[in-house]
């Protein structure tokens, strides 16, 4: 070091510019116990040894002024005074050691959070951490399904999902509606009407790109960097993106949060990615699927099912064991005997065993071969299109994971802790690709939102993982809040539970003269909690609408005399939750049969 | 140099933006409230966001190959006409003046508040 510069300045400068200093003299125990607390941390730290300089007794003296401490080892962390080898080490045991140590960059980095996908739970926490003036840049990149197609930023929900989902699944709902029009005196020629499957999409995808565009002017508007590239770790702190045209850079960046999400699986079965699509690819399908098979029993399947069929078309579900594995069991098989009723035709307990083709087109046609689950047995039917929807897989495992060293399970699911911390202490993980947690966008939103609070905001509020409220938007749609039956009796045991359960005859449903039996409601209480609402069930029209309020109303603690003591609204389904008298225990009737 | 036109009226706007399009120009438009005597829109935000889009202009990328079009949309009482053809036609679906837009991307609007000078240069990415 110069020996010219003052003392003082040269001691405040190391303080200053390193994240871990520690004055030391080589020869003194405490300060090789301190420099190996650091070492075995792998946290990157200054020493200056003050024996090895000539002026020693001044720089002690100078470090006397400043912390009141003579003696070394001294301490500073991120330019703040910790102490000498005792109160560094109580720091570490108290855990107080690491987060001052990261609760700023060690270096400059390139961006202060780099989020990998630009789906729901990567904007949402990419938007927040900008707010707080955090520089921030968002990758996005969608590798094209195997029948090449791609959709723009936003991720599964907004291009593949949700959204297009619910607006197909309308549609299907139109059309019903129209027939049942005629019962209400429409002079309606229900037979007539017909709907364009290309105008249906053209529709549908004019709103996707309108909010594809809408996000891009959200980030820009909020200063947050796009990238249209594909994120690869390198390092803990650097990524490799690259672009559509192969072009790469490097990005360093002190947080990482990883949110790219999940793809459909695709059996290991001949013809399976020649032949079929997914619903990465139906949304936005150029031409009429016609006579389809869907392959699996998720909700992806049977709403896809669902609002084909809903439509008009020819639509068999091949099944291989339960219907909407996950959710109550009782509730999933009246929607499948609903579909049914439907027209939608099911092959239960049969799973793919080749998919071939017959004939080219737009349609083409293909044979498939499916194989009974229970005699082995294989029977072959021709179809237009085949749907597989078997189940989705994150996409971690071509991220470069391993060179950041964050763990993640075969499945390519990160286990992450309370904070949404992966094994490496600077990188998160939200959405779809979090272990053990809901896929759902609202979830991501949430957690993308509140881990940037927490990460740039000083709040220490987690997200809530329980008691979420969903939806599933087959023709007949169910939402529920909290528990499946199953998953009740197993937590609380069978005999602690009251379930309170009802059919329900939808006032809509009576002129066109609906079955009066076929919604349904159930709520299932802990009767050692003083009967308090542990799941709520609903099988009926606009089930999303109806669901939304009582889950609040949960996430207030619901007891069944709370829900009792409501009032309800007349006419509605939802009023129903309000008079549920009926337990299962007791056998007793649920039929309904008019006002 | 960005070259600009003015036109008044969905007809005018139309007849435009096909000629320009013809010469394979990229079309940047930006739709405003009229203006009365004094020069000045009936729509605050317009007036607003004018000299805005006019200073981004200077630094629109192959300037000479872009058109700056701006259209006068009409009055007050027009414009609210939830039927009027700016509104209507699928090309433009417009929702609110003032919008800037290129043609032939009626997906890709920046309307309104969205018209800052720091996010105009979005609509000349090219990813």
């Amino acid at each position: 070091m110069p020996p010219t510069q003052n003392t003082a300045v040269l001691v405040e400068n190391y303080i200053k510019e390193n994240v871990v200093m520690v004055f030391s003299k080589t020869t003194c125990p405490f300060c090789a116990k301190v420099k190996a607390l650091f070492s075995s941390l792998q946290v990157p730290f200054q020493v200056f040894e003050v024996d090895q300089v000539a002026n020693t007794a001044e720089i002690q003296e100078e470090l006397f002024k400043i912390s009141g401490l003579k003696t070394v080892p001294n301490v500073y962390v991120n330019g703040q005074h910790i102490g000498g080898c005792d109160a560094t080490l109580k720091a570490h045991n108290e855990g107080r050691l690491l987060p001052m140590i990261q609760s700023q960059p060690t270096q400059t980095y390139d961006y202060d959070l780099v989020v990998i996908g630009g789906g729901s739970g990567g904007l949402a926490a990419s938007k927040q951490a900008a707010g707080y003036g955090k520089k921030v840049a968002v990758l996005d990149f969608v590798k094209p399904t195997p029948k090449g197609t791609s959709w723009g930023l936003g991720g599964t929900c907004v291009n593949v999902g949700c959204i297009p989902k619910k607006l197909m699944h309308q549609a299907s709902l139109l059309g019903k509606a129209v027939k049942e029009a005629k019962a209400f005196g429409w002079g309606v020629d229900a037979e007539t009407v017909k709907l364009s499957w290309e105008k249906m999409v053209e529709a549908v995808q004019n709103y996707i790109g309108s909010l594809n565009w809408g996000y891009r002017v959200q980030l820009r508007s909020k200063n947050v960097t796009y990238i249209n590239s594909y994120g690869t770790f390198l390092d803990d702190h650097t990524i490799k993106a690259v672009n559509r045209r192969g072009k790469e850079q490097q990005i360093t960046s002190d947080k990482f949060i990883i949110a790219v999400g999940e793809r459909p699986r695709y059996p290991d079965i001949p013809g399976a990615k020649e032949f079929c699509i997914t619903s990465d690819d139906l949304f936005s399908l150029s031409y009429c699927p016609g006579k389809t098979l869907v392959i699996g029993a998720s909700y992806v399947a049977l709403e896809c099912a669902g609002f084909l069929g809903g439509i008009g078309l020819d639509v068999t579900v091949m099944v291989r064991s339960i219907f909407l594995r996950g959710f109550d069991q009782q509730i999933a098989e009246k929607i499948g005997a609903h579909m049914e009723q439907d027209g939608i035709k099911f092959l239960r307990r049969y799973v793919p065993v080749k998919i071939e083709q017959l004939t080219e087109g737009e349609p083409g046609s293909l044979k498939v071969t499916g194989k009974s689950t229970e005699t082995g047995s294989e029977i072959t039917e021709e179809y237009n299109t085949v749907i597989l929807a078997i189940g989705r897989d994150s996409v971690t495992k071509t991220i470069g994971l391993e060179n950041a060293g964050v763990a993640a399970a075969k499945n390519g699911k990160i286990p992450v802790n309370e904070f949404d911390q992966t094994n490496v202490l600077n990188i998160f993980c939200i959405g779809d690709n979090a272990e053990d947690k809901p896929e759902l966008t609202p979830v991501a939103i949430q957690a993308g939102r509140l881990l940037s609070n927490r990460l740039f905001g000083g709040s220490t509020t987690k997200c809530d993982y329980n008691g979420v409220p969903t939806t599933v938007f087959t023709p007949l749609e169910y939402s529920c809040c909290g528990l499946s039956e199953e998953s009740a009796q197993e937590k609380f045991g069978e005999n602690n539970l009251e379930v309170y359960h009802s059919a329900m005859w939808p006032l809509e449903w009576t002129v066109p003269a609906y079955d009066s039996n076929t919604c349904y409601i159930k709520a299932i209480t802990n009767k050692l909690d003083n009967e308090k609402v542990v799941g709520l069930h609903y099988l009926g029209p606009n089930a999303g609408e109806v669901m939304q309020g009582f889950a609040a109303a949960m996430k207030c603690g619901l007891t069944k005399s709370q829900l009792d003591a409501t009032i309800g609204i007349h006419p509605t389904n939802a009023e129903m939750f309000t008079t549920l008298n009926v337990t299962k225990s007791s056998g007793g009737s649920i039929e309904q049969s008019g006002c | 140099m960005v070259q600009e036109f003015k036109v008044q009226g969905f007809d005018e706007f139309l007849s435009k933006v096909t000629e320009l399009d013809k010469q394979n120009k990229v079309i940047l438009c930006m739709f405003c409230g009229d203006k009365d005597a004094s020069g000045n829109s009936w729509c605050p935000d317009c007036v607003v966001k004018e000299p805005v889009v006019r200073k981004a202009l200077g630094d629109v990328p192959n300037a000479e190959n872009v058109a700056f079009v701006y259209c006068s949309v009409g009055g007050r009482e027009y414009w609210k006409d939830r039927s009027n053809q700016f509104r209507t036609d699928k090309n433009l679906k417009l929702t609110g003046v003032p919008t800037l837009m290129i043609w032939g991307r009626p997906n890709e609007k920046l309307v309104e508040d969205q018209i800052k000078a720091d996010v105009i240069s979005i609509l000349f990415d090219q990813d």
